[in-house]
């Protein structure tokens, strides 16, 4: 599992999700029987279809998008490593997007059950959990921007790098041939 | 001093500042030592270092960077490979740390030259390298958005004798686009659709020398089509046994097999061709195989993998053939399988398929006939060159030896010896097992043009489509049947010959019309007879030819005919270098005046002098496969 599919759940902890649960238990029997149908993520929602018991429940899980002032701070933070912007293109979600998981009294959720943190509503926030371990960049579409988007973001965020002259470079004739493979080994595996 | 450091047998890194690449070196097969390390392989070229010009293989930075900086430290790592751990380490999480590493490297780790006499100093190339990779990461990957522009714009210019359909130009587009950004890409088009003439038209514009690797059977159809669409390049077949690789240093294109590229290996990757082209790309879908190993060495700017069935089962093949026109692009293999081919295939996921093709599409071209079907004509004919295997070529020139050492006479004589002769010849070319009419013989590899039958009929059953074969002989309708049934995994394939009763004649029809039967059925030519309505074909392959356009029009039009609302693919199949090709090409050249003579059929040919006659059937050499 990645950190972040792991860092999901805690999301429910504000709703009362507390541990050992069992509805996390029952939940995870209900996704492996194929309880869920037509899970949708879309800016600001998350919405299925669970199946239990004897009847269909349609379950919203609602986040606040963010605006363009929070965008734009968020892709400059991003920005500022090259390796988070690395990470995003490998499909992995880089630890400075902590930020976009819900915060406290983010989560909103709604089912027709109205039981509140009932079990259809864990069974969708752990069957996004599922597809977000697969595809990080579920997460910014939900705050609102979708994968192109919050690439482009980043990458006009990103700082410039000093000017450095033309090389000038050394004479063939200096390089050290004898020790041509043998560099400052005790530094460099410290690195 | 010595002037050249000794050989090394650890893996060295460098950064190539004007490529903007990480180049791995030392070793003989650096890519192998890469890939023991988990590092990609990337692509193999030669970078000039304080010593001279060494072969490496070269790795896009954003590909390069973050595997560098997953390497583990150990024992084996060499001191550039591990500087540009550092440097990788340093670049994605704190630049400024960079300049501290330029005291720590050893000189193989920065010596690239730098002009004639200088080399680049490590901390010169360390601030090289941190605006390298900042570009690589600041801008979106331009050369995606290029590619699939391309394919939507028809190309202006296309150097080949030959009209290009509107879809062609535009295949021809995203093909320059991929020479000039210095990628790769699969063109996936349908048989049929002209994937071999986009190819030549690029080959014609574009720097060469270039290399065609092509199954053997069909080497010699594309020296000739080069010859056809580009005649001004000049070919060479690398192929049969008297191969010399000196014919590359003049060549424009270089056409050879895949056996010869596991063979011949080293000579192939010796040469930094132009673009290099892997012709039925699905030969190397096992990416463990030798095959795939010895085409993912070829150096080149631009590689391209022609192929019909992109995949044929899994997913992992498309990695294969993609690894080869783009390496990287997939990543892993390992990573390939958990992020799409895992997802895709065990769990049916759709986002993952749709993520899988966003990354492909700008470096796969695929149409299908019934996209571009309003370009195309509703009845298309090629000619279909195949090889001589080096059996065939001795029955051959010892048959014409014989026939010319013991004398043709003249007369009446001479004109049943002619005709003996050309008989032994055509059955020849067909396959050995026919001329030497052989009891239950082993038929594959023995004859090319029986190898590309079976390919073509491969595609065919593959894409649900039925197709009519037509033979003269009856012997060999017989081997024929058998040997498809067998290759295509049908439960028979009906042979419809002069020796079948009217109701059996009649069920054969109704089978293959309705789809009951199987999808191939073959027709011996005499046997025709009228009133066969075989419209449910879209092809028609002729395995041998009648020398008489009115006949083998008249079998096509069996399938081609009124009523008919499908397109029709014919293929006349020619043995190169034998008379088969020669009396083809007369045919084709001078129709008119061919018709007046060989209305008869082959009288004509009887009446030939000896001279006329060798210079018809004489073998001439370069046509010999292995
Ligand atoms: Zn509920």
């Amino acid at each position: 599992m990645t950190w972040w599919s792991k860092r999901w759940p805690r999301a429910l902890e504000a709703l009362g999700l507390s541990y050992p649960d069992n509805r996390l238990v029952r939940a995870r029997a209900l996704i492996r029987g194929g309880a869920v149908d037509d899970l949708l993520v879309s800016p600001g929602e998350i919405t299925a279809w669970v199946d239990y018991p004897r009847k269909t429940f349609g379950v919203s899980l609602r986040v606040p998008v963010l605006d363009e002032a929070a965008w734009a701070a968020e892709s400059g933070r991003i920005a500022a490593r090259v390796g988070s912007l690395a990470a995003l293109l490998d499909d992995r979600l880089p630890e400075d997007m902590l930020s976009l998981f819900p915060g406290e009294g983010e989560l909103a959720v709604e089912c027709p059950c109205g039981r509140g943190l009932c079990v259809h509503v864990v069974v969708v926030h752990l069957a996004f959990a599922d597809l977000f371990e697969e595809d990080p960049f579920l997460l910014p579409l939900l705050r609102g921007r979708g994968r192109e988007e919050l690439l482009a973001g980043v990458r006009a965020a990103m700082p410039p790098v000093p000017e450095a002259g033309p090389p000038v470079g050394v004479a063939v004739g200096d390089v050290d041939v004898a020790g041509f493979f043998d560099g400052d080994r005790e530094g460099l595996s410290a690195w | 001093m010595p002037r050249t450091p000794a050989p090394t047998h650890r893996l060295q890194a460098v950064f190539v500042p004007d490529r903007r690449r990480i180049a791995w070196w030392g070793p003989d097969q650096p890519d192998e030592h890469a890939r023991k390390r988990g590092l990609p392989e990337g692509v193999p070229g030669r970078i000039e270092l304080a010593h001279g010009t060494v072969p490496a293989r070269l790795v896009p930075l954003t590909q390069a960077v973050p595997a560098l900086a997953g390497l583990a430290v150990g024992k084996q790592l060499s001191d550039s490979l591990l500087a540009w751990r550092a440097a990788a380490i340093a670049a994605l999480g704190d630049p400024a740390r960079l300049e501290a590493l330029a005291g720590m490297m050893p000189p193989a780790a920065h010596a690239v030259r730098l002009g004639a006499d200088r080399v680049w100093t490590a901390a010169e190339l360390l601030s090289a390298f941190r605006s390298a990779v900042h570009d690589a990461y600041s801008t979106a990957d331009a050369s995606a958005a290029e590619l699939l522009a391309a394919r939507e714009s028809e190309a202006a210019e296309a150097p080949v004798e030959a009209v290009l359909r509107p879809y062609q130009r535009q295949g021809l587009s995203w093909l320059s686009a991929l020479a000039r950004n210095g990628a790769g890409g699969v063109l996936a088009d349908d048989m049929g659709l002209g994937k071999t003439l986009q190819t030549i038209a690029l080959l014609a514009m574009t720097p060469g020398p270039h290399l065609v690797i092509c199954p053997t059977s069909v080497v010699g159809n594309w020296a000739r089509e080069l010859a056809r669409f580009a005649p001004e390049l000049e070919v060479a077949r690398y192929h049969g046994p008297r191969r010399d690789s000196a014919s590359f240093a003049s060549a424009d294109v270089v056409v050879s097999s895949y056996s010869l590229l596991l063979r011949d290996a080293e000579e192939l990757s010796a040469i930094d061709w132009g673009v290099a082209v892997l012709d039925e790309a699905q030969q190397i879908k096992n990416p463990d195989s030798r095959t795939a190993l010895a085409a993912r060495r070829l150096s080149a700017r631009t590689r391209l993998a022609l192929t019909g069935t992109p995949v044929e089962n899994r997913l992992s093949e498309l990695w294969s053939i993609m690894d080869f026109a783009s390496p990287g692009l997939l990543g892993t293999r390992k990573r390939f399988t958990k992020r799409f081919a895992e997802p895709v295939e065990n769990r049916g996921d759709a986002a993952a398929g749709l993520r899988l093709r966003d990354l492909v599409a700008p470096h796969l071209l695929r149409r299908l006939k019934k996209d571009v079907a309003t370009d195309l004509p509703d009845k298309m004919e090629t000619t279909v060159a195949c090889t001589l295997t080096g059996e065939q070529a001795r029955l051959y020139r010892r048959a014409v030896t014989e026939a010319f050492d013991g004398g043709l006479g003249d007369g009446f004589e001479r004109h049943g010896r002619v005709l003996a002769l050309l008989t032994k010849l055509k059955q020849i070319c067909n396959h050995p097992a026919q001329y030497l009419k052989e009891e239950s013989p082993v038929l594959s590899g023995r004859s090319g043009k029986l190898d590309r039958v079976t390919e073509i009929l491969g595609e065919v059953v593959d894409s649900g489509e039925r197709a009519l074969v037509f033979t003269q002989y009856r012997a060999m309708g017989e081997l024929l049947a058998g040997h498809l049934a067998a290759e295509l995994g049908l439960a028979g394939v009906p042979f419809l010959h002069g020796g079948v009763s009217a109701a059996g004649r009649e069920a054969m029809v109704d089978g293959f019309q309705d789809g009951s039967a199987p999808p191939v059925l073959l027709v011996s030519l005499k046997a025709g007879g009228t009133g066969l309505n075989l419209t449910a074909a879209t092809h028609v392959l002729h395995f041998d030819r009648w020398w008489n356009p009115a006949v083998e029009d008249q079998a096509t039009d069996r399938a081609h005919r009124i009523g008919q609302t499908r397109r029709v693919e014919v293929h006349k199949l020619v043995t190169g270098g034998t008379l088969e090709e020669r009396v083809a090409e007369l045919l084709d050249r001078k129709r008119a005046l061919a018709e007046a003579i060989v209305g008869t059929g082959e009288d004509w040919i009887g009446k030939l002098d000896d001279a006329g006659l060798r210079a018809l059937v004489e073998l001439s050499d370069a046509e010999v496969g292995e």
